[in-house]
Protein backbone atom coordinates (compact mmCIF):
# COMPACT_ATOMS: atom_id res chain seq x y z
CA UNK A 1 0.00 0.00 0.00
CA UNK A 2 1.33 3.33 -0.66
CA UNK A 3 2.72 5.71 2.03
CA UNK A 4 2.16 9.22 1.97
CA UNK A 5 6.24 9.82 1.23
CA UNK A 6 5.85 7.11 -1.19
CA UNK A 7 2.90 8.92 -2.97
CA UNK A 8 4.69 12.22 -2.91
CA UNK A 9 7.58 10.72 -4.71
CA UNK A 10 5.48 8.83 -6.96
CA UNK A 11 4.01 12.22 -7.74
CA UNK A 12 7.45 13.91 -8.47
CA UNK A 13 8.37 10.84 -11.05
CA UNK A 14 5.22 10.10 -12.66
CA UNK A 15 3.06 13.27 -12.19
CA UNK A 16 4.38 14.42 -15.68
CA UNK A 17 3.05 11.43 -17.56
CA UNK A 18 -0.43 11.80 -16.16
CA UNK A 19 -0.80 15.17 -16.87
CA UNK A 20 0.66 14.57 -20.16
CA UNK A 21 -2.24 12.02 -21.17
CA UNK A 22 -4.30 13.71 -19.63
CA UNK A 23 -3.41 16.89 -21.55
CA UNK A 24 -3.80 14.83 -24.58
CA UNK A 25 -7.13 12.72 -24.08
CA UNK A 26 -8.89 16.48 -23.00
CA UNK A 27 -7.18 18.81 -24.83
CA UNK A 28 -7.22 21.63 -22.14
CA UNK A 29 -4.87 22.17 -19.75
CA UNK A 30 -7.07 23.03 -16.66
CA UNK A 31 -9.25 20.03 -16.93
CA UNK A 32 -6.05 18.12 -17.61
CA UNK A 33 -4.26 19.63 -14.26
CA UNK A 34 -7.47 18.55 -12.31
CA UNK A 35 -6.99 15.20 -13.87
CA UNK A 36 -3.73 14.87 -12.37
CA UNK A 37 -4.93 16.34 -8.79
CA UNK A 38 -7.80 14.06 -8.84
CA UNK A 39 -6.01 10.54 -9.47
CA UNK A 40 -3.60 11.57 -6.91
CA UNK A 41 -6.17 13.00 -3.94
CA UNK A 42 -7.90 9.45 -4.48
CA UNK A 43 -4.84 7.82 -4.28
CA UNK A 44 -3.71 9.71 -1.13
CA UNK A 45 -7.53 9.21 -0.06
CA UNK A 46 -7.37 5.26 -0.85
CA UNK A 47 -3.82 4.05 -1.34
CA UNK A 48 -5.11 0.45 -1.09
CA UNK A 49 -6.27 0.70 -5.28
CA UNK A 50 -2.46 0.41 -6.02
CA UNK A 51 -2.22 -3.19 -5.07
CA UNK A 52 1.39 -3.74 -7.01
CA UNK A 53 -0.40 -6.03 -9.94
CA UNK A 54 1.14 -3.79 -12.36
CA UNK A 55 3.65 -1.43 -12.54
CA UNK A 56 3.26 2.01 -10.99
CA UNK A 57 2.93 3.86 -14.18
CA UNK A 58 0.91 1.10 -15.79
CA UNK A 59 -1.57 1.29 -13.31
CA UNK A 60 -1.38 5.75 -13.43
CA UNK A 61 -1.93 5.34 -17.13
CA UNK A 62 -5.22 3.54 -16.58
CA UNK A 63 -5.88 5.66 -13.41
CA UNK A 64 -5.77 8.95 -15.88
CA UNK A 65 -7.54 7.27 -18.61
CA UNK A 66 -11.01 6.21 -16.48
CA UNK A 67 -10.75 9.83 -15.19
CA UNK A 68 -10.36 11.44 -18.41
CA UNK A 69 -12.93 9.52 -19.95
CA UNK A 70 -15.31 10.40 -17.15
CA UNK A 71 -14.63 13.74 -17.90
CA UNK A 72 -15.08 13.59 -21.81
CA UNK A 73 -18.45 12.17 -21.28
CA UNK A 74 -19.62 14.88 -19.15
CA UNK A 75 -21.95 17.64 -20.77
CA UNK A 76 -19.21 20.16 -20.61
CA UNK A 77 -16.90 18.64 -22.51
CA UNK A 78 -19.25 16.91 -24.82
CA UNK A 79 -20.06 19.64 -25.59
CA UNK A 80 -16.72 21.48 -26.65
CA UNK A 81 -15.91 18.88 -28.41
CA UNK A 82 -18.39 18.59 -30.64
CA UNK A 83 -18.31 22.29 -31.41
CA UNK A 84 -15.07 22.25 -32.12
CA UNK A 85 -15.47 18.94 -34.39
CA UNK A 86 -18.71 20.33 -36.47
CA UNK A 87 -17.84 23.93 -36.23
CA UNK A 88 -14.62 23.83 -37.64
CA UNK A 89 -13.05 25.45 -34.38
CA UNK A 90 -10.54 22.83 -33.85
CA UNK A 91 -7.98 23.67 -31.33
CA UNK A 92 -4.88 22.78 -32.74
CA UNK A 93 -3.14 22.86 -36.21
CA UNK A 94 -1.37 20.29 -36.48
CA UNK A 95 -2.47 16.77 -38.36
CA UNK A 96 -1.90 15.29 -35.09
CA UNK A 97 -3.48 16.97 -32.91
CA UNK A 98 -7.13 17.68 -35.40
CA UNK A 99 -6.57 13.72 -35.16
CA UNK A 100 -7.00 13.42 -31.41
CA UNK A 101 -9.80 16.18 -31.66
CA UNK A 102 -11.96 13.85 -33.74
CA UNK A 103 -10.84 11.01 -31.74
CA UNK A 104 -11.89 12.88 -28.53
CA UNK A 105 -15.37 13.24 -29.75
CA UNK A 106 -15.31 9.39 -31.30
CA UNK A 107 -14.52 7.84 -27.88
CA UNK A 108 -17.61 9.22 -25.83
CA UNK A 109 -19.82 7.73 -28.41
CA UNK A 110 -18.48 4.51 -28.00
CA UNK A 111 -19.06 1.92 -24.55
CA UNK A 112 -16.91 2.16 -22.09
CA UNK A 113 -14.76 -0.61 -22.15
CA UNK A 114 -14.39 0.31 -26.08
CA UNK A 115 -13.57 3.75 -25.66
CA UNK A 116 -10.77 2.97 -23.36
CA UNK A 117 -9.52 0.55 -25.59
CA UNK A 118 -9.64 3.55 -28.50
CA UNK A 119 -8.12 6.09 -26.10
CA UNK A 120 -5.34 3.28 -25.88
CA UNK A 121 -4.95 1.92 -29.29
CA UNK A 122 -4.97 5.07 -31.32
CA UNK A 123 -3.78 8.08 -28.84
CA UNK A 124 -1.40 5.94 -27.17
CA UNK A 125 -0.38 3.62 -29.97
CA UNK A 126 0.18 0.75 -27.40
CA UNK A 127 0.75 -2.71 -29.16
CA UNK A 128 -1.69 -5.94 -28.20
CA UNK A 129 0.76 -6.71 -25.49
CA UNK A 130 0.48 -3.36 -24.13
CA UNK A 131 -3.17 -3.30 -24.29
CA UNK A 132 -3.47 -6.72 -22.59
CA UNK A 133 -1.34 -5.28 -19.76
CA UNK A 134 -3.19 -1.76 -18.48
CA UNK A 135 -6.45 -3.72 -19.54
CA UNK A 136 -6.01 -6.63 -17.60
CA UNK A 137 -6.78 -9.12 -20.08
CA UNK A 138 -5.75 -11.33 -22.77
CA UNK A 139 -4.44 -10.66 -26.51
CA UNK A 140 -7.20 -12.61 -27.59
CA UNK A 141 -9.85 -10.40 -25.90
CA UNK A 142 -7.34 -7.49 -26.93
CA UNK A 143 -7.68 -8.62 -30.92
CA UNK A 144 -12.02 -9.09 -30.67
CA UNK A 145 -12.22 -5.69 -28.48
CA UNK A 146 -9.95 -3.95 -31.25
CA UNK A 147 -12.55 -5.68 -34.30
CA UNK A 148 -15.65 -4.41 -32.65
CA UNK A 149 -13.41 -0.89 -32.44
CA UNK A 150 -12.45 -1.74 -36.22
CA UNK A 151 -16.26 -2.04 -37.23
CA UNK A 152 -17.62 0.79 -35.10
CA UNK A 153 -15.02 3.09 -37.23
CA UNK A 154 -15.83 2.07 -40.25
CA UNK A 155 -19.79 2.32 -39.41
CA UNK A 156 -18.84 5.92 -38.27
CA UNK A 157 -16.70 6.78 -41.30
CA UNK A 158 -19.44 5.71 -43.18
CA UNK A 159 -22.10 8.05 -42.24
CA UNK B 1 -8.02 6.39 -37.75
CA UNK B 2 -4.72 5.60 -38.55
CA UNK B 3 -1.69 4.69 -36.03
CA UNK B 4 1.46 7.28 -36.85
CA UNK B 5 4.04 5.10 -34.94
CA UNK B 6 5.72 2.17 -37.00
CA UNK B 7 5.31 -1.07 -35.04
CA UNK B 8 9.33 -1.26 -34.43
CA UNK B 9 8.58 2.33 -32.61
CA UNK B 10 8.56 2.72 -28.68
CA UNK B 11 5.08 3.64 -27.20
CA UNK B 12 4.89 6.72 -24.54
CA UNK B 13 3.99 4.15 -21.92
CA UNK B 14 7.65 2.05 -22.80
CA UNK B 15 9.22 5.16 -22.74
CA UNK B 16 7.81 6.34 -19.29
CA UNK B 17 8.34 2.95 -17.85
CA UNK B 18 12.10 3.06 -19.15
CA UNK B 19 12.15 6.48 -17.63
CA UNK B 20 10.85 5.17 -13.87
CA UNK B 21 12.99 2.58 -13.54
CA UNK B 22 10.33 0.23 -14.01
CA UNK B 23 11.52 -2.06 -16.54
CA UNK B 24 14.40 -5.00 -16.48
CA UNK B 25 17.61 -4.42 -17.28
CA UNK B 26 17.24 -6.78 -20.47
CA UNK B 27 14.37 -4.30 -22.13
CA UNK B 28 16.14 -1.08 -20.95
CA UNK B 29 19.04 -2.02 -23.05
CA UNK B 30 16.77 -3.34 -26.11
CA UNK B 31 15.25 0.34 -25.50
CA UNK B 32 19.26 1.61 -25.27
CA UNK B 33 19.64 0.02 -28.93
CA UNK B 34 16.58 1.35 -30.25
CA UNK B 35 16.80 4.72 -29.39
CA UNK B 36 20.44 4.62 -31.14
CA UNK B 37 19.27 3.98 -34.32
CA UNK B 38 15.71 5.68 -34.54
CA UNK B 39 15.98 9.12 -34.31
CA UNK B 40 12.11 9.76 -34.01
CA UNK B 41 11.90 7.72 -30.82
CA UNK B 42 15.24 9.52 -29.81
CA UNK B 43 13.74 12.48 -30.51
CA UNK B 44 10.19 11.63 -28.29
CA UNK B 45 12.22 10.39 -25.54
CA UNK B 46 14.20 14.26 -24.80
CA UNK B 47 10.56 15.30 -25.22
CA UNK B 48 9.17 13.09 -22.50
CA UNK B 49 12.67 14.06 -20.71
CA UNK B 50 12.32 17.44 -20.72
CA UNK B 51 8.84 17.48 -19.96
CA UNK B 52 9.80 15.53 -16.77
CA UNK B 53 11.86 17.87 -15.48
CA UNK B 54 9.87 20.53 -16.28
CA UNK B 55 7.61 19.25 -14.37
CA UNK B 56 9.55 18.47 -11.05
CA UNK B 57 11.22 21.76 -11.58
CA UNK B 58 7.93 23.01 -10.69
CA UNK B 59 7.45 21.49 -7.81
CA UNK B 60 8.28 22.54 -4.20
CA UNK B 61 10.74 20.79 -2.19
CA UNK B 62 10.34 17.57 -0.78
CA UNK B 63 8.44 19.14 2.31
CA UNK B 64 10.40 18.48 5.92
CA UNK B 65 8.39 14.89 7.72
CA UNK B 66 8.00 17.54 11.14
CA UNK B 67 5.53 19.58 8.98
CA UNK B 68 1.67 19.16 10.41
CA UNK B 69 0.01 16.79 8.32
CA UNK B 70 3.30 14.65 7.10
CA UNK B 71 3.42 11.25 7.54
CA UNK B 72 4.71 10.07 10.61
CA UNK B 73 3.40 13.14 12.37
CA UNK B 74 2.17 10.60 14.79
CA UNK B 75 4.02 8.37 16.86
CA UNK B 76 7.79 7.34 16.26
CA UNK B 77 9.48 9.95 13.58
CA UNK B 78 12.72 10.61 12.40
CA UNK B 79 12.99 14.02 11.05
CA UNK B 80 14.64 14.64 7.98
CA UNK B 81 16.82 18.24 7.74
CA UNK B 82 18.83 19.97 5.62
CA UNK B 83 22.24 19.41 6.00
CA UNK B 84 23.43 21.08 8.64
CA UNK B 85 20.70 23.02 10.02
CA UNK B 86 19.87 22.83 13.93
CA UNK B 87 22.29 19.76 13.61
CA UNK B 88 23.63 21.56 17.27
CA UNK B 89 22.45 24.12 19.39
CA UNK B 90 23.45 25.91 21.97
CA UNK B 91 26.97 27.33 23.19
CA UNK B 92 29.33 24.57 22.35
CA UNK B 93 27.81 23.80 19.11
CA UNK B 94 30.96 24.88 17.34
CA UNK B 95 32.77 22.05 19.17
CA UNK B 96 30.33 19.58 19.04
CA UNK B 97 30.34 19.76 15.13
CA UNK B 98 34.25 19.94 14.57
CA UNK B 99 34.00 16.87 16.97
CA UNK B 100 31.79 15.58 14.55
CA UNK B 101 33.16 16.24 11.27
CA UNK B 102 36.63 15.11 12.67
CA UNK B 103 34.59 11.65 13.77
CA UNK B 104 32.56 11.05 10.14
CA UNK B 105 36.06 11.62 8.27
CA UNK B 106 38.26 8.99 10.13
CA UNK B 107 37.42 5.38 8.34
CA UNK B 108 37.54 2.65 10.34
CA UNK B 109 35.40 3.90 12.93
CA UNK B 110 31.84 4.80 11.76
CA UNK B 111 29.45 2.45 12.46
CA UNK B 112 29.14 0.43 8.90
CA UNK B 113 27.39 -2.54 10.56
CA UNK B 114 29.37 -5.82 10.86
CA UNK B 115 27.19 -8.27 12.80
CA UNK B 116 24.69 -10.16 10.13
CA UNK B 117 21.82 -11.45 12.04
CA UNK B 118 19.61 -15.06 11.39
CA UNK B 119 16.61 -12.88 12.04
CA UNK B 120 16.44 -11.44 8.76
CA UNK B 121 17.71 -8.36 9.83
CA UNK B 122 21.27 -7.17 8.88
CA UNK B 123 20.66 -8.44 5.04
CA UNK B 124 23.34 -7.44 2.67
CA UNK B 125 22.30 -7.91 -0.75
CA UNK B 126 25.33 -9.97 -3.12
CA UNK B 127 27.31 -7.96 -5.60
CA UNK B 128 26.57 -4.36 -3.47
CA UNK B 129 30.45 -3.04 -3.21
CA UNK B 130 28.37 -0.04 -0.96
CA UNK B 131 27.71 -0.09 2.78
CA UNK B 132 25.79 2.08 4.88
CA UNK B 133 26.60 3.76 8.40
CA UNK B 134 26.11 6.01 10.79
CA UNK B 135 27.21 8.24 13.23
CA UNK B 136 25.17 9.34 16.18
CA UNK B 137 25.18 12.27 18.78
CA UNK B 138 24.11 12.38 22.02
CA UNK B 139 24.29 15.13 24.08
CA UNK B 140 27.83 16.26 23.96
CA UNK B 141 29.02 12.51 22.57
CA UNK B 142 30.01 11.48 19.41
CA UNK B 143 29.61 7.27 19.15
CA UNK B 144 29.81 4.70 16.45
CA UNK B 145 26.57 3.84 15.49
CA UNK B 146 25.90 -0.27 15.29
CA UNK B 147 22.65 -2.03 15.75
CA UNK B 148 23.43 -3.09 18.55
CA UNK B 149 23.92 -0.25 20.09
CA UNK B 150 20.35 1.28 21.13
CA UNK B 151 19.08 4.59 20.02
CA UNK B 152 17.21 7.34 22.07
CA UNK B 153 15.16 10.27 21.21
CA UNK B 154 16.78 13.08 20.74
CA UNK B 155 19.88 11.58 19.26
CA UNK B 156 21.10 13.33 15.89
CA UNK B 157 22.49 10.73 13.26
CA UNK B 158 24.22 11.23 9.66
CA UNK B 159 24.60 8.05 7.97
CA UNK B 160 27.32 7.69 5.88
CA UNK B 161 28.26 5.36 2.62
CA UNK B 162 31.49 3.21 2.24
CA UNK B 163 31.54 2.37 -1.65
CA UNK B 164 34.52 1.26 -4.25
CA UNK B 165 32.77 2.75 -6.94
CA UNK B 166 30.28 5.58 -7.86
CA UNK B 167 26.89 4.42 -6.70
CA UNK B 168 23.35 6.15 -6.41
CA UNK B 169 21.68 6.17 -2.89
CA UNK B 170 18.94 6.01 -0.85
CA UNK B 171 18.34 5.78 3.08
CA UNK B 172 14.99 4.75 3.95
CA UNK B 173 14.07 3.92 7.32
CA UNK B 174 10.90 1.53 7.67
CA UNK B 175 9.86 1.83 11.58
CA UNK B 176 7.36 -1.52 13.69
CA UNK B 177 3.94 0.29 12.39
CA UNK B 178 4.88 0.10 8.62
CA UNK B 179 5.60 3.91 8.42
CA UNK B 180 8.49 4.49 5.65
CA UNK B 181 10.26 7.29 6.10
CA UNK B 182 12.66 8.72 3.36
CA UNK B 183 16.48 10.29 5.47
CA UNK B 184 18.16 10.78 1.57
CA UNK B 185 17.73 11.89 -0.62
CA UNK B 186 15.81 15.19 0.08
CA UNK B 187 15.24 15.08 -4.39
CA UNK B 188 12.61 12.68 -6.19
CA UNK B 189 16.03 10.59 -7.51
CA UNK B 190 18.77 8.71 -5.93
CA UNK B 191 21.60 10.60 -5.68
CA UNK B 192 25.44 10.14 -6.71
CA UNK B 193 28.11 8.97 -3.99
CA UNK B 194 31.58 9.10 -5.12
CA UNK B 195 33.81 6.33 -4.16
CA UNK B 196 35.35 6.45 -0.64
CA UNK B 197 35.10 5.17 2.93
CA UNK B 198 32.34 6.32 5.23
CA UNK B 199 31.61 9.90 3.03
CA UNK B 200 28.62 11.42 4.75
CA UNK B 201 25.50 12.48 3.08
CA UNK B 202 24.36 15.95 3.30
CA UNK B 203 20.99 15.39 5.33
CA UNK B 204 20.90 14.53 9.50
CA UNK B 205 18.22 13.04 11.09
CA UNK B 206 17.12 13.13 14.28
CA UNK B 207 15.39 10.73 16.52
CA UNK B 208 12.08 11.82 17.77
CA UNK B 209 9.36 10.57 20.50
CA UNK B 210 8.35 7.12 20.34
CA UNK B 211 10.20 3.79 21.02
CA UNK B 212 10.22 0.87 19.04
CA UNK B 213 12.51 -1.17 16.21
CA UNK B 214 12.77 0.46 13.47
CA UNK B 215 14.61 -1.63 9.95
CA UNK B 216 16.81 0.82 8.24
CA UNK B 217 17.49 0.56 4.43
CA UNK B 218 20.76 1.66 2.59
CA UNK B 219 19.90 1.42 -1.25
CA UNK B 220 22.75 1.56 -3.97
CA UNK B 221 22.36 1.27 -7.73
CA UNK B 222 23.81 1.99 -10.58
CA UNK B 223 22.00 4.43 -11.58
CA UNK B 224 19.64 7.52 -10.80
CA UNK B 225 16.63 6.13 -10.16
CA UNK B 226 12.94 7.73 -9.17
CA UNK B 227 13.15 7.69 -5.72
CA UNK B 228 9.72 5.82 -5.99
CA UNK B 229 10.84 2.99 -7.86
CA UNK B 230 12.92 2.34 -4.69
CA UNK B 231 10.31 3.47 -1.91
CA UNK B 232 6.84 1.17 -3.53
CA UNK B 233 9.98 -1.50 -3.70
CA UNK B 234 10.68 -1.97 -0.07
CA UNK B 235 6.67 -1.04 0.66
CA UNK B 236 5.84 -4.02 -1.24
CA UNK B 237 8.12 -6.15 0.51
CA UNK B 238 10.28 -5.17 3.25
CA UNK B 239 12.28 -8.01 3.63
CA UNK B 240 13.49 -8.70 0.19
CA UNK B 241 12.41 -5.08 -1.82
CA UNK B 242 12.18 -6.35 -5.44
CA UNK B 243 14.55 -3.77 -6.65
CA UNK B 244 15.54 -3.02 -10.21
CA UNK B 245 18.39 -4.91 -11.61
CA UNK B 246 21.56 -2.74 -11.22
CA UNK B 247 20.59 -2.37 -7.42
CA UNK B 248 21.63 -3.84 -4.12
CA UNK B 249 20.51 -3.03 -0.26
CA UNK B 250 21.14 -3.52 2.92
CA UNK B 251 18.80 -3.54 5.81
CA UNK B 252 19.60 -3.14 9.87
CA UNK B 253 17.47 -3.20 12.84
CA UNK B 254 17.96 -0.46 15.24
CA UNK B 255 16.30 0.04 18.28
CA UNK B 256 14.85 3.35 19.65
CA UNK B 257 14.65 3.67 23.44
CA UNK B 258 12.92 6.39 25.88
CA UNK B 259 15.63 9.29 27.00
Amino acid sequence: MLTRPALEQLYRSHGSAVLRRARQLLGDEAEAREVLHDVFISLLESPEQFAGRSSPMTFLYRMTTNNALGRLRSQRSHARLLAAEYAGQKEPTSPSAEAFVELRAWVISLPEELARVAIYYHMDEMTQEELAQVLGCSRQWVGKLLQQLEARGRRRSAT
Amino acid sequence: MTRRRSEACLSDLQLDCWMAGELSAEAGQAMALHLEACTICRQRHADLAEEQRRFAGDLPACAPLEQPGAVGASGLRWRVRPPGLRWFLGASALAAAAALVLFVARPGQLGTPSVLRSDGFGTRAKGSGASLGWAVRRGEHVFTGSPERALRAGDALRFTISSREPVYVAVLGLDAAGRLSVYHPNADRLTRVEAGQQQPLPSAVELDGTTGDEALYGVFCSSALPLSVVTLAVERSPQDPPLPLGCAFERWKVRKEAQ
